[in-house]
Formats: structure tokens, C-alpha cells, sequence
């Protein structure tokens, strides 16, 4: 009597187990990372060698097939079979396409089968990586309804053919394969239901004991007494295990058939199929990609049991023979190219959604990376480092890099690398390493100058002479120059320039700390920076992406625009979550911000920054500053052009001195980025409120008076300057 | 963040903004691009401020031609495809080909200002005014465009503090 009760209780136990697990959520769903779309358009400057760039990264295959997700080219033009996608914001069919190119322009683009222009046509997104739950299983969900009949069939009759009869668990079976299995003298044939296999994966360890057998069985039982056959089936195709890449399980069919054949379910033939219900029964022991020989025999074992089917004939089964697996050579891989990218969209992410939400739901991320920018930095990167290594006084390979990339105006992130290695996982120097900034802070105490008109201008003059500061705790701080000159009163303009400390900290006094760091708030950084003098020259600690922000507002001429890796969340289904829409606020008058950027365009035509104009060409314009820290320590650049703003920072983990100023080793590696990302030439708009005075004053520069009468500055309108008397000119 | 939730706000300055915006875009259809008489040579102003001597010269240049903005092609397609979504009031869908035209076009002005108008018509009037300021800041020399800001951060202004 208390068997039987204790029975019932252990059942019942059991029987909430399973409705739990089978009603709630069943799976954890990694959600999918998409890159931006590349986006085809009559005009758009893109060469053919780019757009090559792009169909390959999303597999497609090189022939004149026409297969859904196959490209070739002719003449000018690449005719591309486009495949379908569900955009955020519409449903775009797979057509038949034509881009003719001109130059290094897109000349028209053409819908081949309909023959009509199109103005516009965008391609499926470049899947970049998945968020995945501790436990690595990956799967693309699929319904039965959408499981090719054939693939049914095939399943049910290897792995299971009683399975619309029995109620779980089929004793036949198991005496079938304990008779088969002692003949052998080993384990060679299971008598597994697929609703029992299914209960192994689900809730059940792969141990061998009786007592697993026995809950296997009963969990079984109570599964088929609660659910559907059809409702079994259905998980049972998304469940199983078919595969492993890395530490990333490959799990159900949907993903099998992307993960070994780079093809949708549907789209599978008798030979695919056969494949991989055969692996049902090893995914690592028949693994096609290492055991090609032990697959090809699987495959024909279940080739045949399709011709007994009539799902195939005897014909096809020879021929299937006698070709190959066809596998794709390259496994779709899981795991991201692009580890610092994903890392900074799972952390926007976090602020509106639980950790478990983003590995468990199989939700879709639209994102803001360029596969293209983002091979364009690693390219840079790579070809520049080497020399660094060389110039560096640190020993191989420790000179470290982070840097991003971003556009104009929406300030969405481009491309972005974390360390040296690129696709490395774990620290992400750009996120999480806060090093000094040195003189890369310096535009804030110009722009806090020059938020007062009447008090400063491009031209007013500033000291570049000792200066010592007392501080709170007794000692004195002597700031001093780079080049350890001072060079007496300097225009504003070439202060900044030319980057010198003294006159910068006698201004930053001037104006008090608490306005420079209101500026600091103004351009975007949001944590509390500590106000202490060395701050002036960037003795403060900030992140790259910190750094980004900062110098996107001085882009966005003051219009404080938040750095986006997201756009748009949806569900597997694609219906939207939520939108990261852009959103703007004017922080700082814009015609203050366009005087301080004239001055950063001084930075690249006659200050710190010569190497990039020299590289880039006089007529490429660009605004910018250099950043070296005290002993070398960390080099950086943080730069505008027309259309893009980047940050490139270099230093030690260990903090030791790397022997490079911010020209020398990040400029270097910034320049040869901008050389292979940016179109634009910086050509800011002139904001209302700007006038310029052609000016009949004098400059200074490096210390030296020079005659300046034909430059042509902008000042605020309505404080136009004063001719200063005493001044003389070198040439006079 | 935003989980939008499509409110429709009625109120007294919605047909003003409407009409201003109406009689712009028609101007705007015209593709003739309309310059006024171009100054080749700038004209040298002497521009002399209160207390400076005869020697004290500054010469300011005068502020460059007026010309019309004109978005490139693809731009103007966009925006038709979201004036059509917005007139069927689907906002949301309207707001999302502007944002694809700003990652073609980022310095389009046109753009962001229909991004404001369309952020005005949602209730989102602190957006739609930042917004128009940002149009601003990319306008240049182009009146109508900065008379139709003007008028949308005059009225966002008028609802966010009466």
C-alpha cells in the first residue's frame, strides 16, 4: 500500500515535470545578430569588388545556376539570384537582379525577369552572430507543416516505425534490440521510441542505469497520455542533436540543414535528407565534414530504406552513391567574426531586456555594423601594426588596439575592434578599458572658451607660459609643453593646434573646471569625470566608445547624438519589440562647435595631425587631435570627416610605456582606415549665426609672428574682431 | 528606447504645421532648382564695429548665395514612400524610410525634417523640435526649409510649455 502511494507521489512529480517543461517555454532560442543591409541604389558609390565582397559573406555561390542564392557576372554587370528576407519593416520577395556598374558606381539596377528599373533594392542582411544561453544549443525553430513529407517519412522509418501506433514506448522494439544487441555481445541497435529519445534529450542526463530507463519510460508514457503525436513529432524535429560546432550544439533540422548544406528545409533533395536522418543516430560518429566514408555508408543505409519507402528509386539510390556528400566545405560558423561588436550590442540590449531573454527567445537584432567598413579596419589594422610593433618598445605582440568606427548623422557604429586579435572573445578594450585621453580632451576646454563670444575668439590670444598650480594636498603641479618650450602668447587656434599644455591649463583655470566639465556632459560622456586640474590635459580615464561620443557631437556640429549598434528588435516571428530609434539633442550652440572644428581642421593641416593630410591629400579635409599620455603610455586619434567619425587608440594591458604619441602610432592607423572608409571630405554646413572675416591681423604660429593677412576664419556673428594694435608682422 | 505606441494627437496647431509643410513640399516638387542671382566676386564689406579706429579693419565676407536643397534621387524616393505612409497615418512605417534615407543621405535636411514632422504628428514634440533644430544646423542657405523648422519648433515649443 505505501509502495503504490509512494508511486503515485514520484509520478505525479514526474508528470509535473514534464507538463512544465512542454507547456512552458520549450526551448532556449539564441537570438540571431543581423550586420546592416547593403543597400543597391542608382548613384551609390560601391565597386563591383565590394559587392562581390558582400554575396560571398552571405554564401552566395558563384555559377549561372538559378538558385536562389547564386551570383555571376557579365561585362559590367552581376546578376544576382536574390534570396527572400524578412526585413524589420517589409517582406522583400527574391528576384532575379541586375547591377550594371560604372566606374566605381552603381549605374542602374534592373528586375531581369520583369525587365523594370528599380531606384532601390537592398540585400539580406549578413547574419554576424547568434546571444547564446550558457548551455550552447542552437536551432532554427521550424513547424511541422514546414518539414519536407519525405523527411518524415525517412525519420519515422529509421528511427521509429510505430510511432502513430504506440503509446510512448514500444516493448516489441526493446525486445527486438535486447535480442539483437546480446547476438552482437554490445549495444548495436536501440529500441528507442522517438518519444523516448526525445525524453532523453529533454529532461535526462545520458546515463545508462536502470532507474533512467524506467523514468525514461514513464516520462514517455505521460507525454503521449498529454500531448498530440503531432505536437511529439514536432519537437522531437527541433530537439534532436546533429551536430557540433565549437562548443555551439547544432540541434533539430532546421539549422542541420543550413549548418551542413547552407539551404533552407525546404529546399533539401532525397540525398540531403537521407543525410541527415542518418546522423540521427551519431551526429559525431557520422560526422560528414570528418568521416566522409562513414557518412557516404550511412547515407546509403538510409537511401535504401527510402527506395523501400518509394520515396526514391533504385536509380537514384546508385546515383547518390556515386556522388559526393556535398557538404559545405566551410561550416556556417556560429561563432561571431566580430566578438567586441556583439559584446557592445548584448550590452545596449541589457538596459531593456534580461540577459535570459536575449538567449532564450530567438530574437532578431537588426544592427548597424558593415561587414565591409568592418574588413576595412581589420585590413588597416593589420597592415599598420607591424611597423608599430616594430617602433614599439614593448615586446611582441603586446602592443594592444581598439578602435570604432562610425557614420555621420546617425552615429551608427560601422565596425569596431576590441584588441589585436579580432576574433577573440573576452576583454573588450573598447568598452571596457578607461585609459587616460590626454590632449584628446583639450576640445572641451576650447569649446568652453568659445561658448563666451565676447571673451574668445579663433584669434584671441592665450599664454603659453610656466604656470604652477597649488593643489589641495600641499603640492604644486607644473604643467609643461611636449617639445618642453613654451612659446609666449599663441593664438587660440594654434594653442590647439599645436596641442600645447601650458597655455591650455592657464585657459582651463580661467574658464573653471566645473564649466569644462559641464562641456565634458554637453558632448555625451555621462559618468561624473573628477574635476582636478590634471584633467585639463586629459589625466581622466574614458573608453574609446566614450571617446566616440565625444567627437560624434563635435561631428553632429553639436547635436548630441547617441551612439547606435541597434535599430530594431524583432521576434522570430518578425514582429517589432522595440525600436532604437534615432534620437537627437542640441547640446551646444552649432556655430560654437563649427569654430572649435575649424581649429581641428588646423590639427591635420599644420598641427599634430600633418601625417594624415599628407597621406590623404591637401584637398581631403578632416578635423581631428592627437592624444599621448604622460610617459607614452597610450596613443590616440579621434577624427571627423565628411562622413565618418573614428577613434584608434594604442597601449599596454600592463600599462607600461608603449614609446608612441598619438601621431606616431594611432594617427598612423587611423589615416589608413579613413584612406579605405570615407568618401567625404569634411565639408561642414555653416550654421546661421557664422560669419567670416578675411583677416588683415596676425597669427601665431610654433612661436613664431607670421604674417596671416589672407586666412579667412569664421567668428560668431556680431563679434567680429578687433585689429590688435602692437602686433607686428614679419614681413612688415 | 521606445516601444511605440501610435497616439495620435489632435490639436489646434496640428493643421497649421500641416499647411506650412503642404505648401513647402509643393514648392519642393518643382524640379527646377531655383538660384538667385549668384555673386561671382564677394563683395568686400568694411565692416566697422563701435570704437575702432580707421586702421582697425576687418573685412567680412559675405554670406554665401542662397540656393535651394536638392536630395539626391534615391533620397527623393524615400520620401515619397513615407509622405504615402504618412498620410495613411502609419507613422512608424513613415519613420522608417527616413532613417533609411539618413543612412544614405546623412546630411540631407530634408530627412531629418520630415523625421520631425513625423515625430510632431506622434506627440513626440520634444523630438520633433531637436529634430528641426538638427535640420537646421544642416540647411545652410536654404530659407524655405529653415522657415518650416522654425515653425515646427515655434509650435512644439507652444505645446511643451503653453
Amino acid at each position: 500500500m505505501l509502495l503504490v502511494l509512494v508511486f503515485a507521489v514520484y509520478l505525479y512529480t514526474l508528470n509535473e515535470r514534464v507538463q512544465e517543461q512542454f507547456e512552458g517555454k520549450r526551448w532556449q532560442v539564441p537570438s540571431r545578430v543581423f550586420a546592416r543591409p547593403l543597400e543597391l541604389y542608382t548613384g551609390k558609390t560601391l565597386s563591383r569588388e565590394q559587392l562581390i565582397y558582400e554575396l560571398k559573406l552571405l554564401r552566395y555561390t558563384n555559377n549561372e545556376s538559378l538558385k536562389q542564392g547564386s551570383y555571376y557576372t557579365k561585362r559590367k554587370s552581376v546578376y544576382i539570384h536574390t534570396r527572400p528576407f524578412q526585413f524589420w519593416d517589409e517582406n522583400q520577395s527574391a528576384i532575379f537582379l541586375e547591377v550594371k556598374f560604372k566606374q566605381n558606381k552603381i549605374h542602374s539596377i534592373w528586375n531581369v525577369d520583369s525587365g523594370e528599373a528599380l531606384d532601390l533594392w537592398r540585400l539580406e542582411p549578413l547574419f554576424v552572430g547568434g546571444i547564446y544561453p550558457k548551455k550552447k544549443e542552437d536551432r532554427i525553430l521550424v513547424r511541422l507543416q514546414d518539414v519536407p513529407d519525405s523527411l518524415i517519412e525517412t525519420l519515422l522509418a529509421v528511427e521509429d516505425r510505430d510511432f502513430y501506433r504506440h503509446y510512448g514506448v514500444a516493448p516489441l522494439s526493446i525486445l527486438r534490440a535486447l535480442v539483437a544487441n546480446i547476438r552482437a555481445g554490445g549495444r548495436v541497435q536501440g529500441g528507442s521510441t522517438l518519444t523516448q529519445q526525445l525524453v532523453k534529450n529533454f529532461f535526462l542526463s545520458s546515463e545508462k542505469t536502470i532507474n533512467r530507463k524506467v523514468n525514461e519510460a514513464l516520462m514517455a508514457l505521460l507525454l503521449e497520455f498529454h500531448y498530440e503525436k503531432d505536437e511529439i513529432l514536432e519537437a522531437y524535429l527541433n530537439e534532436i542533436y546533429l551536430g557540433q560546432d565549437g562548443n555551439r550544439a547544432i540541434h533539430g533540422f532546421g539549422l542541420a540543414a543550413q549548418f551542413y548544406f547552407d539551404v533552407p528545409l525546404a529546399a533539401l533533395n532525397q540525398g540531403q535528407i537521407a543525410l541527415l536522418v542518418g546522423l540521427v543516430k551519431g551526429a559525431s560518429y557520422y560526422d560528414p565534414r570528418r568521416f566522409e566514408a562513414r557518412a557516404r555508408q550511412r547515407r546509403h543505409v538510409v537511401l535504401k530504406v527510402q527506395e523501400k519507402l518509394g520515396l526514391t528509386t533504385l536509380e537514384n539510390v546508385m546515383s547518390y552513391d556515386q556522388s559526393p556528400l556535398g557538404v559545405s566545405k566551410n561550416k556556417p560558423s556560429g561563432m561571431t567574426r566580430y566578438p567586441a561588436f556583439i559584446d557592445l550590442v548584448k550590452r545596449q540590449l541589457q538596459e531593456d531586456y534580461h540577459p535570459d531573454d536575449l538567449s532564450s527567445e530567438g530574437l532578431r537584432l537588426f544592427t548597424t555594423i558593415d561587414p565591409w567598413q568592418q574588413n576595412q579596419l581589420e585590413q588597416a589594422v593589420k597592415s599598420q601594426l607591424p611597423k608599430l610593433d616594430k617602433k614599439t618598445r614593448l615586446k611582441k605582440n603586446k602592443l594592444q588596439v581598439a578602435a570604432m568606427l562610425s557614420d555621420t548623422g546617425s552615429a551608427s557604429v560601422r565596425a569596431m575592434i576590441g584588441g589585436r586579435n579580432f576574433r577573440a572573445q573576452g576583454f573588450n578594450r573598447v568598452l571596457d578599458a578607461r585609459r587616460h585621453v590626454g590632449s584628446l580632451i583639450k576640445p572641451a576646454v576650447y569649446l568652453t572658451a568659445l561658448k563666451q563670444p565676447d571673451t574668445y575668439n579663433l584669434i584671441s590670444l592665450l599664454q603659453d607660459s610656466p604656470i604652477r598650480i597649488a593643489l589641495e594636498n600641499g603640492g604644486s603641479w607644473t604643467p609643461n609643453n611636449y617639445d618642453k618650450k613654451f612659446h609666449g602668447e599663441v593664438s587660440l587656434i594654434s594653442a590647439l593646434a599645436n596641442s600645447y599644455n601650458a597655455a591650455t591649463v592657464r585657459l582651463g583655470m580661467k574658464l573653471g573646471l566645473e564649466n569644462v566639465g559641464q562641456t565634458l556632459k554637453d558632448l555625451g560622456i555621462k559618468r561624473e569625470v573628477a574635476m582636478y586640474p590634471s584633467m585639463l590635459l586629459g589625466a581622466s580615464s574614458m573608453s574609446v566608445l566614450e571617446v566616440l561620443q565625444m567627437y560624434q557631437t563635435l561631428a553632429e556640429q553639436g547635436i548630441q547624438t547617441p551612439i547606435r549598434a541597434i535599430h530594431t528588435v524583432t521576434t522570430a516571428d518578425g514582429e517589432t519589440l522595440s525600436k532604437y530609434p534615432l534620437k537627437v539633442q542640441q547640446t551646444i550652440k552649432a556655430e560654437t562647435v563649427y569654430l572649435l572644428l575649424k581649429s581641428l581642421e588646423e590639427v591635420a593641416n599644420s598641427g599634430t595631425a600633418r601625417y594624415a593630410a599628407n597621406k590623404l591629400g591637401k584637398n581631403f579635409k578632416l578635423a581631428g587631435k592627437t592624444g599621448t599620455t604622460n610617459s607614452y603610455k597610450d596613443s590616440w586619434f579621434a577624427g571627423i570627416t565628411g562622413d565618418k567619425v573614428a577613434v584608434v587608440w594604442l597601449g599596454d594591458d600592463d600599462n607600461q610605456s608603449i614609446g608612441l604619441t598619438g601621431g606616431s602610432g594611432a594617427l598612423r592607423i587611423w589615416t589608413d582606415l579613413i584612406a579605405r572608409t570615407s568618401a567625404r571630405s569634411l565639408n561642414m554646413p555653416v550654421p546661421e549665426g557664422v560669419s567670416f572675416a578675411k583677416l588683415d591681423a596676425v597669427m601665431h604660429k610654433k612661436g613664431e609672428i607670421i604674417c596671416a593677412s589672407d586666412i579667412v576664419l569664421p567668428f560668431i556673428s556680431g563679434y567680429l574682431p578687433k585689429r590688435r594694435n602692437g602686433a607686428s608682422c614679419v614681413d612688415d | 528606447m521606445e516601444h511605440h505606441v501610435l497616439t495620435i494627437k489632435e490639436n489646434q496647431f496640428h493643421y497649421q504645421l500641416i499647411a506650412v509643410i503642404f505648401i513647402v513640399l509643393i514648392a519642393g516638387c518643382s524640379t527646377s532648382t531655383k538660384k538667385t542671382d549668384s555673386i561671382l566676386e564677394p563683395e568686400v564689406i568694411e565692416n566697422k564695429l563701435p570704437g575702432m579706429g580707421d586702421d582697425e579693419r576687418v573685412i567680412a565676407i559675405p554670406p554665401p548665395t542662397r540656393e535651394k536643397y536638392q536630395s539626391s534621387p534615391v533620397v527623393r524616393g524615400l520620401l515619397m514612400k513615407s509622405k504615402r505612409k504618412f498620410d495613411a497615418k502609419e507613422f512608424d512605417a513613415a519613420a522608417n524610410y527616413i532613417e533609411r534615407g539618413i543612412n544614405i543621405s546623412p546630411n540631407d535636411p530634408m530627412l531629418w525634417q520630415r523625421l520631425a514632422v513625423i515625430r510632431f504628428e506622434q506627440g513626440d514634440f520634444k523630438q520633433a523640435k531637436q529634430l528641426a533644430k538638427k535640420s537646421n544646423v544642416l540647411v545652410e542657405t536654404d530659407l524655405e526649409l529653415r522657415t518650416v523648422n522654425e515653425a515646427i519648433i515655434e509650435r512644439a515649443n507652444r505645446v511643451l510649455s503653453p
